[in-house]
């Protein structure tokens, strides 16, 4: 069998056939993706670009958690592929790709689901807003807290 | 208690315009918690740039290595890289 989990952090431009290509194997029936992009507007300010700042050890540390996380909870037959960019990007931009291949659908939606929305609250990834006005701003995200380890 | 211990603080996000933009260094009793080295880098944020408006930022931010985030409560005895991580948003 070979490595059923792929995460990487990029500053080159993510690729969806990559991520596709990684996830489909002749023993799954389901391809699901999420593929996160630039928007050119945001809380009612026109946005022409976006910056990501990622922690790359800690984040595929992380990436890879969510993913033994979404095994145990939706199935080992899974492939999964998480990948996130960093650096900066205009309107329409691929910031990060998550792909899912599993025998079924369901397992596939489920887990491309609890991946991107464990992703956006525990990843250590940041994004500055560019306006059109010229102003810059950095996205207030979620507070991340340790535990302690003996 | 004995001497200091050398922390090298990556900054991230909103912490990126302070320092160099990469890191800071602090200098720290051996023994500091976590809660107590957010402090130091306040004080030491505020030194480097006399604007420095982020001190509530800091108190929302984790400490992390690069494997996991600290709790606030555990001691650091080494020298080592630490990195400041204010609140997230990726995706």
């Amino acid at each position: 069998m070979t490595e059923s989990i792929y995460t990487g952090i990029s500053e080159e431009p993510l690729s969806i056939q990559k991520a596709a290509d990684f996830v489909d194997v002749a023993e799954n029936g389901a391809l699901n993706m999420f593929i996160g992009k630039v928007r050119n507007h945001n809380m009612g300010k026109a946005v022409n670009a976006v910056s990501y700042d990622v922690f790359a050890p800690l984040a595929c540390n992380v990436f890879h958690e969510l993913c033994a996380e979404a095994k145990a909870q939706f199935g080992e037959r899974l492939r999964l592929y998480i990948e996130h960019y960093k650096g900066r990007l205009t309107i329409g931009g691929i910031s990060v790709i998550i792909a899912v291949g599993s025998p079924h659908r369901d397992e596939s939606f489920k887990a491309c689901r609890y991946l991107i929305e464990q992703l956006k609250i525990r990843a250590p990834v940041w994004k500055q807003e560019h306006y059109v006005d010229g102003d810059s701003e950095w996205v207030k995200g979620h507070a991340l807290c340790g535990h302690h380890h003996d | 208690m004995s001497g200091s211990i050398t922390l090298t603080i990556s900054l991230f996000g909103a912490f990126r315009p302070y320092g160099n933009g990469e890191t800071m260094t602090l200098e720290v009793p051996q023994g500091v918690n976590v809660r107590e080295v957010k402090n130091h880098l306040k004080v030491a944020l505020k030194k480097a740039r006399a604007d420095f408006d982020k001190a509530a930022l800091v108190d929302e931010s984790a400490l992390a290595d690069d494997t996991q985030i600290l709790a606030e409560d555990m001691t650091i005895s080494t020298s080592t890289t630490l990195a400041i991580l204010p609140p997230v948003c990726g995706g």
